[in-house]
Order: C-alpha cells, then sequence, then structure tokens
C-alpha cells in the first residue's frame, strides 16, 4: 500500500472516529512515513527535517503508548521524490486532525492523562512534528 | 559531582603530596609521630594494592605482590581507637591517601561489587586498556612511599626491624625503577576518567548547557554499559538509533562549521544515510517489556532536545547559533561537537552487540511478513525472532554500519573515540587500526590504538554483568486499559523458561489466528499454495495486527491457565 493511500485512510479513521487506539497507530505510522520519505527526499536539509519531524512522531507515539500491548506496524511501498509534495500535504492534514483528536473526549487518555505528563509529551511531539515537516 | 575530579588529577596530587614529604622529610621525629606515621604508610600501601590488584586483573605484575608484602610488613590498620593517632601524621601522608582513596572510588565505581562492569570505562579496565603504563604509575607512587618509609626506618631507633622491611620496600623501588617512566597529565585514558554519573534513577534532568550536555552523554553510555547485555528492548533500540541519527545531523552540522575535515558534507551525508538505514531497520521490532523512561534513552534524549534548540528553529539552523571559532564560546561549540563524536561510537557498538543479545535471548519480537516487492506474500504476525530472522539481521547489519560510521566520524573531526566496549571488541579494533587519512593531535598519541594499547585483553574474557532474572508481563486486555485499570501481571521465571512459554503462547495464537479466519482454512484445515495468491489480494496491514489475532491474544495472555 502507498503511503499517500494509508495516509488517506488514517485522515478519514481519526476524523470520523480518533479514539485513543487509531491515534496512537496513525503516529506510529506517521513517523515510520516521514522516516521513509526522508530517505526518499533528494534534498539533504529537507531530508533532515523529515527526520527530525519522524523522531518527534516517535516521542509523541512513545507517550501515547499502553503499557504492555503489541505495537502498529506499517507496511509502505517505497516513497518515491515525486510522491513528497502530496505526502507533505497529508501529514500537516493528519496531524492537524491528531492535534484536534488529542484534545477531544474520544481520546480519555490525552485528556486525563495514562501515564501522568504523556498527553502532554504527546502533543507536544506532534505540534514539533508539524513544526518541522517541510 | 565534581567534574574537575578525575583519576589522574587525584594520582598526581597523591605523587606530589609524597614528593613534599620526600623533600622535607619527616620535620616531628619524636616517637608517637613516628607511630603515626607508620600507621599511614601501611593505609598508603593497602589502597595501592587496591589500584593495583584491579588495574593487574589477571594479568601478571609483580606490584600487588610487593605491595601486599609492604602492607603486611606495616602497622595494622588503625582501629578506631588509633583514628586520633592516625590523623597526627604528617599533613603530606594524609592527604596522599586522601587523593588516593578518592582515586580508588572513582576506579571502583566504574566496576561493580560483583566485579561486572558497570560503565564502559569500567569494560575496558577489566579489559586490560592500558593497564602497562598505569601499573608504572603506582609503581612511582608507590616507590615514593617506599622512600618515606626507607627514610623514616633509618630515624628509627629499632635498627631491628630493617631487615623486615627491608625486602618489600626495595623490591618496589626496584619494580619503578624498571617501570616506564609515567606521565599522568599526558591525557591517556585511564588518567582522564571521572567519577561514574549516577544511572539510577528514572529519569534524568533536562539538559541546559555545555555541561549537561556532555554529563547526559556519559549517563547514556553507562546507562548502556549497564543494560545491553541484559535487556535491551526494541523500542530502547529504536529510541536510541533515532537520537543518534539526529545528533549525527547535528554533529555534522557543527562539523561543517568548524573544522576542515568536514569542508565537504559529501562524508556526513553519507554517515546519515547509514544511521537512517539502520534507523529504518528498526521499524518492526518490538519487545514486550518496554523499558519505559529509562535514565539513559531520556538522557540522550534530552541532550538532543537542548542541542536541537540552540541549533535549528523549525525550519532552519539557527544562523547565530555558532559563533567565530576564536570566540570562547565557538571553542564551546567544538569541545562539545567532539565531546559527541568520541561518544557515539561507544554507543554504536553497545547498541550492536545489545541488538544481538537480545535477538539471541529472545528478547524481540518481528513482523514476520514476507513480501516480493511490495507485494504481500504471507500474511504478517508477530513473531519471536532469533538472531536468523530476516527483519534481526536487516537490524544486526545496520548497528553495525553505525560503529565504522560513528568511527569515521571521529576521523573527521580528528578525535579518538572514549574508550569502552567500541575499543575493547576485536572488530573494532581491526576497524581502528585501518590508516586514517587525517593527522591525529600530537597530545592524544598515535594513530594506532593497537599501538596505544598493544596488552589488550579480548572482549570475551570480559566479566559482564550477572544474569538477572527475567520478567514476563502478560499481554492485557484491551477493555482492562480502557477502563483506567492496566492489569499486567508479572511472572518472575528463569530465563530459559521464558523463552519457552513464548514460543508457546506464539504458537498458540497462531493456530488461533487460523481458528477464527476461515479463509486461511480448508478442508482439510491446511493451508495450500493457492492460498498465497489470496494472501495477495488481502488488505495490506496498517496499524495493528489483524484484529482476529490480536483478539485472540488478549484473551489467551489474560487467561490464568497460561501463567
Amino acid at each position: 500500500m502507498t503511503a499517500i493511500t494509508i495516509l488517506q485512510e488514517l485522515i478519514d479513521t481519526i476524523t470520523d472516529n480518533g479514539d485513543d487506539d487509531a491515534v496512537y497507530a496513525a503516529t506510529v505510522a506517521a513517523a515510520r512515513i516521514a522516516s521513509h520519505a526522508a530517505a526518499a527526499e533528494p534534498d539533504d536539509f529537507t531530508a533532515q527535517r523529515w527526520d527530525f519531524a519522524s523522531l518527534s512522531l516517535e516521542h509523541a507515539a512513545a507517550a501515547l503508548r499502553h503499557p504492555g500491548t503489541i505495537e502498529a506496524a506499517v507496511h509502505l511501498d517505497p516513497i518515491t521524490a515525486e510522491d513528497l509534495p502530496e505526502i507533505t500535504t497529508l501529514l500537516h492534514t493528519l496531524l492537524t486532525a491528531l492535534l484536534e483528536s488529542c484534545g477531544s473526549p474520544a481520546v480519555p487518555a490525552a485528556v486525563s492523562g495514562r501515564r501522568g505528563e504523556a498527553p502532554n509529551i504527546a502533543v507536544a511531539g506532534l505540534r514539533q512534528a508539524a513544526g518541522e515537516l517541510p | 559531582m565534581n567534574a574537575g575530579v578525575t583519576y589522574g588529577s587525584e594520582l598526581s596530587a597523591a605523587h606530589e603530596a609524597l614528593n613534599q614529604l620526600i623533600a622535607h622529610g619527616l620535620a616531628d621525629r619524636a616517637t608517637t609521630a613516628r607511630h603515626s606515621a607508620q600507621l599511614a604508610l601501611g593505609q598508603l600501601y593497602r589502597v595501592l594494592y587496591r589500584h593495583a590488584a584491579l588495574i593487574t586483573g589477571n594479568g601478571r605484575s609483580p606490584l600487588p605482590g610487593a605491595l601486599a608484602a609492604a602492607a603486611r610488613y606495616s602497622a595494622d590498620p588503625p582501629t578506631g581507637g588509633q583514628m586520633a593517632e592516625f590523623s597526627n601524621a604528617p599533613p603530606q601522608l594524609i592527604r596522599a591517601f586522601d587523593h588516593l582513596t578518592v582515586a580508588a572510588d572513582i576506579l571502583f565505581s566504574q566496576i561493580g561489587p560483583d566485579g561486572g562492569a558497570r560503565s564502559p570505562a569500567g569494560i575496558a579496565l577489566l579489559a586490560g586498556v592500558e593497564r602497562n603504563a598505569h601499573l608504572a604509575s603506582l609503581a612511582h607512587i608507590a616507590a615514593a612511599t617506599a622512600t618515606i618509609h626507607d627514610q623514616h626506618r633509618v630515624d628509627d631507633a629499632l635498627q631491628a626491624t630493617a631487615a623486615v622491611f627491608e625486602d618489600p620496600v626495595r623490591r618496589l623501588d626496584t619494580i619503578a625503577r624498571t617501570a616506564a617512566q609515567p606521565d599522568l597529565n599526558s591525557g591517556t585514558w585511564l588518567a582522564a576518567i571521572r567519577p561514574i554519573v549516577d544511572v539510577s534513577g528514572d529519569s534524568w534532568p533536562a539538559v541546559d548547557n555545555h555541561t549537561g550536555f556532555r554529563e547526559a552523554l556519559d549517563a547514556a553510555r553507562t546507562w548502556l554499559a549497564q543494560h545491553y547485555a541484559l535487556d535491551l528492548s526494541g523500542q530502547t533500540i529504536r529510541q536510541l538509533v533515532g537520537v543518534g541519527l539526529a545528533l549525527i545531523q547535528e554533529l555534522g552540522h557543527i562539523g561543517l562549521r568548524y573544522h576542515e575535515g568536514l569542508t565537504s558534507d559529501l562524508r556526513a551525508r553519507h554517515i546519515t544515510q547509514i544511521w537512517r538505514s539502520a534507523y529504518h531497520a528498526t521499524d518492526n521490532i518490538i519487545s514486550l517489556h518496554p523499558a519505559d523512561n529509562a535514565a539513559g534513552p531520556t538522557a540522550l534524549l534530552n541532550a538532543e532536545r537542548w542541542l536541537r534548540q540552540q541549533l535549528r528553529t523549525p525550519n532552519s539552523w539557527r544562523p547565530d547559533a555558532l559563533p567565530d571559532l576564536n570566540t570562547g564560546s565557538g571553542q564551546q561549540w567544538l569541545d562539545t561537537a567532539r565531546a559527541l563524536a568520541r561518544a557515539l561510537p561507544d554507543i554504536a557498538t553497545m547498541l550492536h552487540h545489545g541488538a544481538r543479545f537480545s535477538a539471541s535471548h529472545d528478547r524481540l519480537y518481528a513482523l514476520d511478513a514476507v513480501y516480493n516487492g511490495s507485494q504481500l506474500i504471507r500474511q504478517p504476525a508477530w513473531i519471536c525472532a532469533d538472531p536468523r530472522t530476516p527483519a534481526i539481521a536487516r537490524l544486526v547489519t545496520g548497528l553495525d554500519g553505525l560503529r565504522s560510521s560513528a568511527t569515521l566520524f571521529c576521523h573527521l573531526l580528528d578525535v579518538i573515540p572514549h574508550t569502552g566496549l567500541h575499543e575493547a571488541a576485536r572488530a573494532n579494533r581491526q576497524l581502528a587500526a585501518e590508516p586514517s587519512t587525517h593527522d591525529r593531535p600530537s597530545d592524544t598519541g598515535p594513530t594506532s590504538r593497537l599501538t596505544r594499547w598493544p596488552g589488550i585483553a579480548d572482549i570475551s574474557s570480559v566479566p559482564l554483568l550477572p544474569p538477572a532474572t527475567a520478567t514476563l508481563h502478560t499481554r492485557v486486555r484491551r477493555a482492562d486499559v480502557r477502563g483506567g485499570e492496566t492489569t499486567r501481571i508479572p511472572i518472575t521465571l528463569a530465563r530459559g523458561l521464558v523463552a519457552e512459554v513464548e514460543r508457546l503462547q506464539d504458537e498458540v495464537y497462531r493456530l488461533a489466528a487460523r481458528i477464527n479466519d476461515p479463509e486461511s482454512q480448508t478442508a482439510t484445515g491446511q493451508r495450500v499454495p493457492d492460498q498465497l495468491a489470496s494472501d495477495q489480494q488481502q488488505e495490506p496491514v496498517v496499524g495493528l495486527e489483524p484484529d482476529a489475532t490480536r483478539s485472540a491474544r488478549s484473551e489467551l495472555s489474560t487467561d490464568p491457565s497460561m501463567e
């Protein structure tokens, strides 16, 4: 499945029913996509920004993680440089949806705090990633 | 922690105090003063013996034996009632004893009470790095002690004791004369080691300056040294590689600004690609016992976060972040970059060793999916991985590349990596022996570390931390988590039993998944080759594993009968 298809599905899922499982899975997926986009990015500095965005998303996902649960996994078709502009746009949309979901009652962990300050870390990670995206 | 205190500085101070006493002689020749001096000399021999015995390890050196003999023929350790008398000894002797005690504490903080390494420096100590040079340092301090002992004895009216003392004291003098003249200020590795950074906490304070950054690096290395052969989880490996990737990019940025070795960014870019590949190799590797907020990764994460804030805005490098090198601040940045470059090879090596260890001890799970290009051939499922699992093989290969790439960065910045597992591992020594195109700074020794430490032992001889009992956390039912109650049932089992239980669990999960998935069954209950084609038509997995499998796992994992 291509990154673009995955992102479109994730955006739909988060917009329709952004519960905490969906937010976690989408954050992990976004992190993996950003990481693979870095490898496809011809410009070195932009590639670094993808890397930093991926790292921030990983931190956000770690803050959202249930202790003891199996992690999400994402399988991607190779990303090409031509896909990058659309992926960037879709990721911006996804991160916006994720940030909105993190503040909604549908994500109880993000409101009440599953592990103390974890939601703040997750939100900060998502915001930082949004800032790093090209 | 006093950052200024190093092993070398304490030894130098002790030597200097003893030399002062040799130059001035014992001022007070009263019997009570002589007895106090004898008490202090006995203590000096004992603390020197502790040093020598640790540094010698399994190697052969006459020094520990000679020191033990000298201590045996000296006064017994002062008892509680004699402490006042001990404190009346010449102040130079007391000062030398204090400095040697601090130096011993620094050494012993690197080696745990079980004899296992507690830090990268501890690994190197046990491996025998710089053993001969530092035994020579101790021999010269011991000879100075023996000289004072000799002066004291000549003044002593009880000449009968001279024969008893003579052998061990003369022996120390002979050993010191045959040893190479040490230079404790030469910047050798052992002289520079500092007290261990406390990494026992669950977290690490936020980093807000260059010193904090270096301490966080030390903490991360130390944490890794304590954990890489025990419980490095897949999540931790991914986190550390990701942070390492960011640090490499920031290091490259600083290096490009300050160091002519990086005038072309092509090599820095190549190194970045290696770390990025390793990061991708961790995509589908997990452990069931992730270490939440472990001190080492947290320290490294905080360090990277501070560095990123200093160097970058969200969209660009800060143009004013790195001042001219001629300014003190510029030099500070270059020193920080060098500290980072020196730490990375050790971190990379421990990650590589840790991943191999975890994989061979059934600590890692990999997503067992088979692809032909982008075509899904086999439905993925989490399996307990071993080193032959393709995902693990990719991971280990990727992490192996980090070691050489981190060493290459050291070459580019003209620094020698920190000593630790990196130096002790045979493969890395071969790597280090490869000729470098860059000249090394003269104050850090010759280019080849094989030349620097010819007597280094192989890492396989280094006793690592003792095996611990493993803790298996059963997977939890999602409904329990949603309800706010996390059911986490620890089962402490022997390591082999854990592996066996997990293997059986996975077998059950696979069977349950097949039972719940009617498409995967035939009339005989067996999969047929045609199904491979139907697998390709299935929806590729995005997000979590198949619902049926997850459901089966959740139910089974909370079944008390599984415990």
